[in-house]
């Protein structure tokens, strides 16, 4: 035997070594960290910079850095945020907030009411978003420091609405003017605040690396009291699968905003019944939907997108049930029938027209609108993007085979979310001559978020997001007048008959409303407001070590 | 004078690689369908970013023009910006360089001496049951794609087994300096490292194993046989030398396929290196990232061809430069 | 494969099919290639996702289902067969013409010799400098995830192997007799080439095209891994991107394509070395 060969009774040794091993245990896992909470989050945020970046992944870190004025109770009413007050006049049109005294940035600077006017004119107003369409809406006119802790913000046309402080772009998350006032617009995009913002939120920046993870340290000076965990670590963990192992095996504490997918459904129920868990499921208050477009190019390409009979047929093709079923293995997604969504509980109109699945009904009212089948049964091919990241893949393969049952032939575009929103979304032009598309869209907890997507002034060439064009007058007046109404009453009753005519014409056939869950180790506690879908407006403030 | 011959053969080689690159590159973002500014400034850009990154890619200028602007920056290491991380694109390549040089490197340090020690083992019983096992077994390995490996290589160590962790390069709260640290990053490169190394391993095995056996007949051989040296010494010295000559022209695809296998081993195992960092890239529609990482992975594969032929010629003393 | 008895080597077997390793080799691609082309035959809808069956998602391989099925209810068999067949064409379409594209520029280099053969070379050695996997990533990233791209980044990114390999091959054979007297009967420079070298020089290039067919195969395979290919077109790799988020619970879903992937690559390689012993017996 020479020194390179290995003899038979080594070889059955090391086999018998590598079966003895796993019984013997496996190597030691790593345990939670004291006085640390730590989330893994699928969001993977570039940057920290309120200013430069408003992607979801952005918003759902820098939330719990930054602040506004108010922010939303768990019933999305509006509360003291760092204002501790505030007194609306009598038109609505002035509002004027005091703000607290005690608050300081994460570098030590006293906060005063110079940093709001200073923001609300450079960052909110400074640049072209939804915050700026609206205040001119409401005819701003100007907001001013009455003295070191007073601000007062007067309008002319349209009377406050205390939740625009809260929801529109950049209005929550005010910045440093003493850091901040002498830097250029262009220099903002490379500003150090991408990676080391300073803010007023009860977390301050340990460390951040782009895309993978955050380490915030509490805030000991925060005015509403330090946090009571000494950090908080934000790791994105993009694969729910590895997210569920990490958690598992103990490296993560919680699951934060777990988006569904195809493997969700099994896996959840083992996830409850874990030793030690807690598993929050709820509603996202967004809408997938199949959107007709109804701009000109389209209709002239396309011209039974006018049809109403035609966009009827469509909605009779589809099986919501099985769909939801099929593409997401089984998860509890909530099928919509509306276009609002049911978080506006008030608002929500729930005797609109549905539409049930049924094939034949579908092909009859095709051959009523002369949409004939070819010889192979064909009767249209359609092109259809969508986003490839949002809206998974499996909604689409299902649909494209329920829709080919009727004949409709789909030719699905993915694009990643980025190119569908600047060649389709945000794009002047909306969606071009395309006739349909797949699209999540969050309306936003408030109703007037609607308007937004269905009221023919707010088309994508002027800042809205209506990108299918659709225009309605009857529509367009209802909506003007709800945002006006004073008596709630009638507010409702307006909303309910905007619904009802959207499902009526079959604007849009609503599919299903996004589900999510978060998993918690019981060893931490926490408060209702971090675990709602609020997740833009709530950051991780209230949570502590049982 | 050699020396002078084989700067001027690497310069040969370097330069047109660098302008290939570039020419690529350049074309490729210009041939892209769209506005190549909209591209590079990518899916959050506001329109004045986009502007702004019109103005820089001087796309009013003439083609030569840009093609000289563009090859003067790259020369100096400005890889531009950008504009999903908010910053310079070295500055995010180079961290990112350094994880993936070590798990490719360690990889490709344990492929050389597993794949060549059982190419030699192999060798030393042809034909016996072992060798037929081995032979059989780096085809199909060979074959397996790095996803599926590493995938099986969770599955059963990771998750059944428990031996291992899942993914990434440290545990939570774990980084270089810290208590532990060697040993976490031990745990955590076992299976990356593995699953990287094994494509590579059954290539040299078999390499080395056909060219051992090519020894054997060799004249020289039978001629140190017939002076009575011992069989074995000889048989180990010259076929281990004509082994490793072989070995090293395969590392030239043995890099390749670590390239290649970086970007799905490290997606797969969450390793935080630039194969990983290429493919969020695509994910993120960030170009200059891509760009740059491009160039940087063709360095690479330039420096492993000089470093195979200054290898080669030390080992073998007929090859002259 | 035992070491030979004696010093003085036995002629080598010269026939193609020498072992039943490669007999299986080629059987296996038979096969396959037997398969796709009827594919109609055997399953008439691959994306039939059985709509009336309830609980059909995710069955383990059963008497109905051989192979079980995917998340979606689809056959797993049923688009095994349909992804072959799409797989296997884009890999076949990309070596052939990365063999021809190759082998072009190659035999011209080595014919025409000279400055033309500098500059050519030039060019190829520096291709071979770039990192294969991620230009055609690049490719993908930029021009968009469908098959024709993915063949285009295939081919415009293996070609210069092929092209050494065949400069080489016209250089010996521009030396030999037929040639000279091809040149003395008046031949123009095209029929030699052509006519007379090219046909003689085929050997290595259908080894290559075999060996990078398999490559190509795992290159689409990768590609689909990341989840750039296109989504509503079933191949080998899109299958196994769609096993990922459930091959915990349902692993044939991810080991079939898998092992069907292995196999195909395995077979090209056996095939692609036969064809190379065959031809080349004692090993360039």
């Amino acid at each position: 035997m020479t020194k390179f060969e290995i003899s038979r009774r080594q070889l059955l040794g090391m086999l018998g070594a590598a079966t003895v091993l796993p019984l013997v245990g496996s190597l030691p896992v790593q345990a939670a960290i004291p006085g640390t909470l730590v989330i893994a989050t699928p969001y993977s945020a570039k940057s920290l910079f309120p200013a430069v970046d408003q992607s979801s992944a952005g918003k759902a870190m820098f939330v719990n850095i930054f602040e506004g004025l108010v922010r939303f109770d768990v019933g999305y009413n509006v509360i003291p945020g760092m204002a501790e007050s505030w007194e609306r006049s009598a038109d609505g049109l002035t509002v004027t907030f005091k703000l607290a005294q005690n608050i300081k940035w994460h570098d030590g600077t006293p906060f005063t009411a110079a940093d709001v006017v200073w923001h609300f004119e450079r960052i909110v107003l400074g640049r072209e978003s939804r915050a700026k369409t609206i205040f001119n809406k409401a005819g701003f006119v100007g907001v001013t420091a009455k003295d070191d802790y007073t601000v007062e913000f007067i309008a002319t046309d349209v009377p406050w609405d205390m939740s625009w402080f809260v929801t529109l772009p950049y209005a929550s998350t005010i910045l440093p003017k003493h850091l901040l006032e002498n830097v250029s617009e262009e220099d903002l995009q490379t500003h150090e605040f991408n990676t080391a913002p300073i803010g007023t939120g009860p977390w301050k920046v340990s460390e951040f690396q782009a895309g993978e993870l955050l380490i915030l340290d509490a805030n000991a000076d925060y005015y509403r009291g330090a946090p009571q965990m000494d950090q908080l670590i934000l790791r994105t963990i993009a694969q729910p699968q590895s997210a569920m192992l990490a958690y598992e095996a103990g490296e993560v504490d919680a699951l934060h905003e777990w988006y569904a997918n195809i493997g969700l459904a099994s896996q959840i129920e083992r996830i409850k019944a874990l030793p030690d868990t807690e598993v929050i499921e709820y509603t996202y208050y967004n809408l997938v939907r199949l959107i007709f477009n109804y701009r000109e190019e389209a209709v002239a390409k396309y011209p039974w997108l006018t049809d109403v009979r035609v966009r009827r047929a469509f909605a009779h093709a589809i099986d919501k049930d099985t769909l939801i079923e099929r593409a997401f293995g089984g998860a509890p997604i909530p099928r919509a029938d509306g276009l609002f969504t049911k978080t506006n509980v008030a608002n929500y109109n729930d005797q609109v027209a549905v539409y049930e699945y049924d094939v034949e009904k579908s092909k009859a009212l095709f051959e009523e609108a002369g949409i004939t089948a070819d010889a192979n049964g064909v009767r249209l091919t359609l092109p259809m993007p969508y986003t490839s990241g949002e809206t998974p893949d499996t909604l689409i393969q299902v649909l494209a085979q329920m829709l080919a049952q009727v004949g409709v032939i789909i030719q699905a575009e993915p694009l990643e979310s980025g190119a569908y929103s600047s060649k389709y979304w945000l794009s002047p032009t909306g969606w071009g001559d395309i006739p349909l598309t797949v699209f999540s869209l969050t309306p936003g907890a408030m109703p007037e978020g609607i308007s937004n997507i269905y009221h023919s002034d707010f088309t994508p060439d002027k800042g809205g997001r209506n990108a299918s064009f659709y225009k309605n007058e009857e529509v367009d007046a209802l909506l003007d007048g709800a945002l006006v109404e004073a008596d709630a009453e009638k507010q409702i009753e307006m909303y309910k008959k905007v619904q009802a005519i959207l499902m009526d014409e079959v604007v849009a056939v609503p599919l299903y409303q996004s589900y999510l869950a978060q998993v918690w180790n019981t060893r931490i506690g926490h408060d209702e407001a971090v675990s709602r879908p609020t997740h833009f407006f709530t950051p991780f403030y209230q949570v502590w070590e049982k | 004078m050699a020396t002078t011959r084989y700067l001027r053969s690497v310069l040969l080689l370097l330069l047109p690689t660098l302008l290939l690159v570039t020419i690529i590159n350049f074309v490729l973002v210009r041939m892209a369908p769209g506005d190549p500014a909209v591209l590079i400034a990518g899916p959050d850009a506001t329109l004045a970013q986009v502007e702004q990154i019109r103005e820089s890619l001087g796309l009013n200028g003439s083609i030569i023009d840009q093609l000289l602007a563009y090859f003067g920056k790259l020369i100096v290491g400005d890889f531009g910006y950008s504009y999903t991380f908010k910053q310079p694109v070295m500055d995010i390549l180079l961290p990112k360089m350094g994880n993936t040089l070590l798990l490719s490197g360690i990889a490709f340090i344990f492929s050389l001496v597993v794949g060549v020690g059982l190419g030699i083992l192999s060798a030393t019983r042809p034909g016996g049951i072992a060798d037929r096992i081995g032979v059989a077994t780096s085809v199909i390995i060979y074959a397996m794609p790095s996803f599926l490996i590493g995938v099986l290589a969770i599955m059963i160590f990771a998750v059944y087994w428990r031996w291992f962790p899942t993914e990434g390069m440290f545990s939570l709260g774990m980084k270089w300096g810290k208590e532990g640290a060697f040993g976490d990053l031990v745990r955590h490169i076992v299976l990356p490292a593995a699953t990287l190394a094994l494509p590579n391993i059954a290539l040299f095995a078999r390499m080395t194993r056909s060219s051992m056996l090519e020894v054997i007949k060799q004249d020289y051989i039978v001629l140190a046989r017939s002076k009575g040296l011992n069989e074995r010494a000889v048989y180990i010295r010259h076929g281990f030398r004509n082994a490793l000559m072989s070995v090293v022209t395969l590392i030239g695809l043995a890099v390749s396929n670590l390239l290649m296998g970086s970007a799905i081993v490290e997606t797969v195992f969450s390793w935080p290196g630039m194969g990983k960092l290429m493919y969020d890239a695509v994910t993120l529609r960030d170009y200059n990232i891509l760009l740059g990482g491009f160039i940087v992975f063709s360095l690479v594969q330039l420096l492993s061809s000089l470093i195979t032929d200054i290898v080669y010629t030390r080992l073998d003393p007929r090859v002259r430069y | 494969m035992s070491a030979p008895s004696s010093p003085t080597m036995k002629a080598p077997r010269r026939r193609l099919i020498a072992n039943p390793i490669d007999a299986a080799a080629v059987l296996v691609l038979a096969g396959m290639a037997l398969v796709a082309i009827c594919a109609p035959m055997f399953v008439a809808d691959p994306n039939n996702m059985n709509f009336g069956v309830a609980g059909v998602s995710l069955q383990p391989p059963s008497g109905q289902f051989w192979l079980g099925t995917d998340p979606l209810g689809r056959d797993i068999l049923g688009q095994l067969i349909w992804g072959g067949r799409v797989s296997l064409t884009t890999a076949l379409v990309a070596s052939i013409s990365s063999a021809l594209i190759g082998s072009l520029i190659g035999a011209v280099a080595g014919f025409v010799g000279g400055k033309v053969d500098l500059l050519l070379m030039r060019f190829v050695d520096a291709s071979l400098m770039i990192p294969r996997f991620f230009l055609i990533l690049l490719i993908v990233a930029i021009f968009g995830p469908s098959i024709v791209n993915v063949i285009v980044a295939i081919a415009l990114t293996t070609w210069p192997e092929t092209a050494r390999l065949l400069r080489a091959e016209v250089l010996s054979q521009k030396q030999r007799d037929y040639v000279r007297s091809a040149r003395v009967a008046g031949a123009g420079p095209f029929r030699i080439l052509f006519g007379e070298i090219m046909p003689n020089c085929l050997h290595p290039v259908i080894v290559k095209a075999s060996l990078l067919t398999g490559s190509a195969i795992l290159t689409e395979a990768s590609l689909g891994f990341l989840g750039l290919t296109d989504p509503t077109l079933i191949t080998w790799g899109r299958m196994v991107k769609e096993a990922l988020p459930v091959f915990n619970y349902a692993p044939w879903t991810l080991l079939a394509p898998g092992a069907v992937i292995s196999i195909t690559i395995a077979a090209f390689n056996i095939l692609g070395d036969a064809i190379n012993n065959r031809f080349n017996p004692k090993g360039h």
